[in-house]
């Protein structure tokens, strides 16, 4: 037991006290921000806000009530003027006083009939603008709270019929969260799984291997890496939803949507499908990493264990429009896509128990056997140079 | 010279007679002609009933009822059968009809709901993406009853203009702004450049650090230049990026006119036949640079696994064209994207965006296309001067510093 404790302290400290990994682990917030920064920053910058100009000669806005309330927080409310005639709007336009003007028929009122004259037509946001201030004025003569609830639309509560699960359209972001998690977990698995295909092949290649073995069993010292490896992943995990914490707490105070994100996903249940499938990524990785004979080689054949991982991402859209489909229910049944699957079954849908703790169950065992299976290549597998291992030998007998 | 044609012959041999080379040349069409030829399958012959199984969204409804508290929905309006939307009296009744599924879920409609506007949707299944399309209806609903019956005013909030978009500018072939491949196509051109530069540098780089760790370095400088040595490679390279991506859009033509699908592009979205030159011109200048600087990296790292490091920060330049692509793609001719398609590191992956995307001044191109040039010549020139015994010998660690120095020929 101690020897294993050697092992796995030896390869998490030499990976996280590592600047290569505290780069990767810090930049990865930070270029995020910078990402959304960016992308806000361009957006604004590319918008358009000068004035929008309109001509009415259906009556309906003769004496215009104005927008209160704008739900755009990045683009600000543009202003609208009014012309009598559309030469005189024309020539604004034309002097750039305004980016647009729209035309109201007389007959609007009953054809909704409109112009929009542009040099360069504006964005979708600010014609979002004019078309909220049309909305507004039909719906003068109605009561201010009836308008008021009409314009605002309906918030709806999805529950499940046990209660359990509940979404909040206005809160429809969370719907991303699942998506957003899988990925995360997929890149952790391949960088800590990465990191120990490296460590694996690396001390075969200068020949260490065979000196650690000569006082550690073969099982203790890949329990040991592996064990050291899922550790580095989690650190990595738990860091970044550090960062995400903050960043929502920090968020919150100025948008305060922010604060509304939470994650209505069962944990317990997320990390019992989590666990299994980062050991058994990391043990193939590791079974990989002994079979091969160089690191380029290996970095190959990591790339056909992405692929299997990333296809419920393929069908995504299948999957959250079904999620108890035979696709989406067949998918958690493969171990390598189970993960994903699961967790975005489990945001979108109520996962039957008894097909949950048989995919739990399948998940394990799988587990277990990559780390035979990793023990296996690599015994056999010592003192081999230059020569691959065949398949037959790894399950033949001994 | 001679010896530059040397190196050309053997590099260009040598990669594109390595197995991984064929294989990923032959694997990317082959994967997709299967798929395509799986899909059409799924399609034709299959009566669809497979693929429906298998990839079915969610089956389309479906009864639901509504308990509304607040005695707000008097009437349904016209288009809605009383039978897709039950009233029920109370919440305990809806939810029997829920649990012997009589109905796929319920609204309550609480009393408070005109200050409020809150609603709770019950659904077997829970699903929100499916029960956020469907709850359009009881949407509708509750509006029609709001303002008091009066259709065409609800109709009319849901879309309040009729719209007809006049441009003044006088423009040929305009692109329809709402369409998403005024957006896609030059994204893709971008994109696809984007990853045909970089896989060639990273040729070079797999090369160079693989002579360097074997020590074959050493020995080929006994007998020529760096300079010689890098030209030969380069060029032999970067006709193996373009043989690859000829192979791959020629296969992917091939595959669009075997699978009998046209590309019904209007003419607005066909690309002019001198961006293939420009195209051209800018991936090998592009791809000079590049290459150049992965040799730099390659000459200076101990194994692969380092370099892999410096050249994330290496193609940092080319990817902020893509980061800003959506600013490339609206203001084709804005300051930014000037800027950026004048900016030798960040030029050909943002010029291709433009060019794709609108009409670019020749005087512009041609002044890219020269700065590109000097940049190739002075990089590939000073990364030659990396390759002396001390810096392919010593062991250390990559770093900035030292790459800047090796570069600047200050040490």
């Amino acid at each position: 037991m101690t020897k294993f404790l050697h092992v796995f302290w030896n390869e998490y400290t030499r990976h996280v006290l590592r600047k290569r990994f505290l780069f990767a682990l810090f930049s990865v917030p930070f270029f995020i921000v910078f990402l959304g920064l960016v992308s806000i920053l361009t957006v604004v910058l590319s918008t358009d806000t000068s004035p929008i100009g309109y001509v009415d000669h259906s009556g309906l806005l003769v004496s215009p009530r104005r927008v209160t309330s704008s739900t755009d927080i990045i683009i600000k409310p543009v202003t609208l003027i009014s012309y009598q005639n559309e030469v005189d709007a024309r020539a604004a336009l034309e002097s750039k006083r305004i980016q647009a003007y729209y035309i109201l028929a007389p007959d609007y009122k009953t054809s909704s009939r409109s112009e929009l004259i542009y040099l360069k037509e504006p964005d979708s946001s600010i014609q979002n603008q004019f078309e909220a201030f049309l909305k507004t004025n039909l719906l003068t003569s109605e009561p201010t709270l009836v308008a008021k609830r009409v314009d605002q639309g309906t918030i709806f509560i999805i529950q499940s019929a046990d209660g359990k699960q509940e979404l909040d359209t206005s809160e429809w972001y969370n719907i991303l969260l699942p998506i957003i998690s899988g990925v995360l977990f997929i890149s952790i698995i391949f960088t800590s799984g990465g990191y120990l295909m490296q460590a694996v092949v690396e001390e075969k290649e200068n020949r260490t291997m065979e000196m650690i073995i000569t006082s550690v069993s073969p099982g203790q010292l890949m329990a040991g890496k592996i064990a050291g490896d899922v550790g580095v992943g989690l650190t990595q995990l738990l860091t970044w939803i550090m960062f995400g914490a903050v960043a929502i707490g920090i968020g919150g105070q100025y948008f305060g949507w922010i604060s509304h994100i939470h994650v209505g996903i069962n944990f317990t249940l997320l990390l019992l499908t989590l666990f299994p499938s980062f050991v058994l990524i990391a043990a193939l990785m590791a079974a990989v990493g002994a079979t091969v004979t160089g690191a380029h080689e290996a970095q190959s054949i990591t790339g056909l264990f992405s692929l299997p991982i990333w296809i419920p991402y393929w069908f995504i859209y299948p999957i959250m429009t079904n999620p108890n489909g035979p696709l989406a229910i067949g998918l958690s049944f493969f171990p390598l896509t189970a993960p994903v699957t699961l967790s975005l079954r489990m945001a979108f849908t109520e996962i039957p128990v008894w097909q949950l703790s048989l995919n739990i169950i399948v998940l394990f065992l799988f587990a277990i056997g990559a780390l035979w299976l990793a023990a296996r290549t690599f015994q056999l597998g010592m003192l081999r140079y230059g020569k691959r291992l065949s398949w037959r030998e790894v399950f033949g007998k001994a | 010279m001679n010896k530059t044609i040397l190196v050309f012959k053997n590099e260009l041999i040598s990669t594109i007679t390595s197995r991984s080379f064929i294989v990923t040349l032959l694997l990317v069409p082959g994967v997709s002609a299967i798929m395509m030829v799986v899909i059409s399958i799924l399609g034709q012959n299959t009566s669809q009933v497979v693929s429906q199984v298998v990839f079915s969204s969610a089956p389309k409804t479906i009864t639901e009822g509504y308990v509304d508290q607040s005695g707000l929905i008097k009437t349904l309006p016209d288009g809605i059968n009383a039978s897709r939307l039950i009233a029920y009296p109370d919440e305990t009744h809806a939810r029997q009809a829920l649990a012997q599924k009589a109905i796929s879920g319920f609204y309550v409609i609480p009393q408070d709901y005109i200050s409020s506007g809150k609603v709770l949707y019950i659904r077997n299944d829970f699903n929100p993406l499916a029960g956020l399309d469907q709850t359009r209806i009881i949407e509708e609903v509750i509006h029609f009853n709001l303002l008091g019956g009066n259709e065409s005013l609800v109709r009319k909030l849901n879309a309040p203009m009729q719209l007809n978009r006049v441009s003044l500018l006088p423009q040929t072939s305009q692109r329809d702004q709402g369409s998403f491949l005024t957006f896609f196509l030059p994204y893709t051109v971008t994109m696809i450049f984007y990853i045909v530069i970089l896989t060639a540098a990273s040729l070079m780089l797999n090369s160079v650090t693989a002579e360097k760790q074997n020590r074959i370095m050493e020995i080929l400088m006994v007998s020529m230049t760096p300079t010689q040595m890098l030209t030969g490679k380069i060029i032999a390279l970067g006709l193996v990026g373009l043989i690859q991506t000829i192979a791959w859009t020629g296969a992917g033509y091939g595959l669009l006119i075997l699978s009998g699908q046209k590309l019904n592009l209007s003419p607005a979205f066909s690309l002019p036949p001198s961006i293939l030159l420009w195209g051209l011109i800018f991936f090998l200048l592009g791809y000079a640079v590049y290459a150049g600087l992965m040799a730099g990296v390659g000459a200076l790292v101990p194994n692969l696994r380092e370099a892999s490091q410096a050249t994330t920060i290496m193609i940092i330049p080319m990817i902020i064209p893509l980061i800003l692509i959506s600013t490339l793609i609206n203001a084709p001719n804005g300051v930014i994207s000037m800027v950026l398609s004048l900016f030798p590191l960040t030029a050909p992956v943002a010029m291709m965006a433009r060019l794709s995307a609108g009409v670019v001044p020749i005087w512009e191109i041609l002044l890219s296309i020269g700065l590109l040039a000097i940049t190739a010549v002075l990089i590939i020139r000073s990364v030659a001067g990396m390759f002396r015994a001390q810096t392919l010998l010593s062991g250390q660690a990559f770093n900035f510093k030292v790459f800047f120095k090796a570069l600047t020929g200050m040490n």
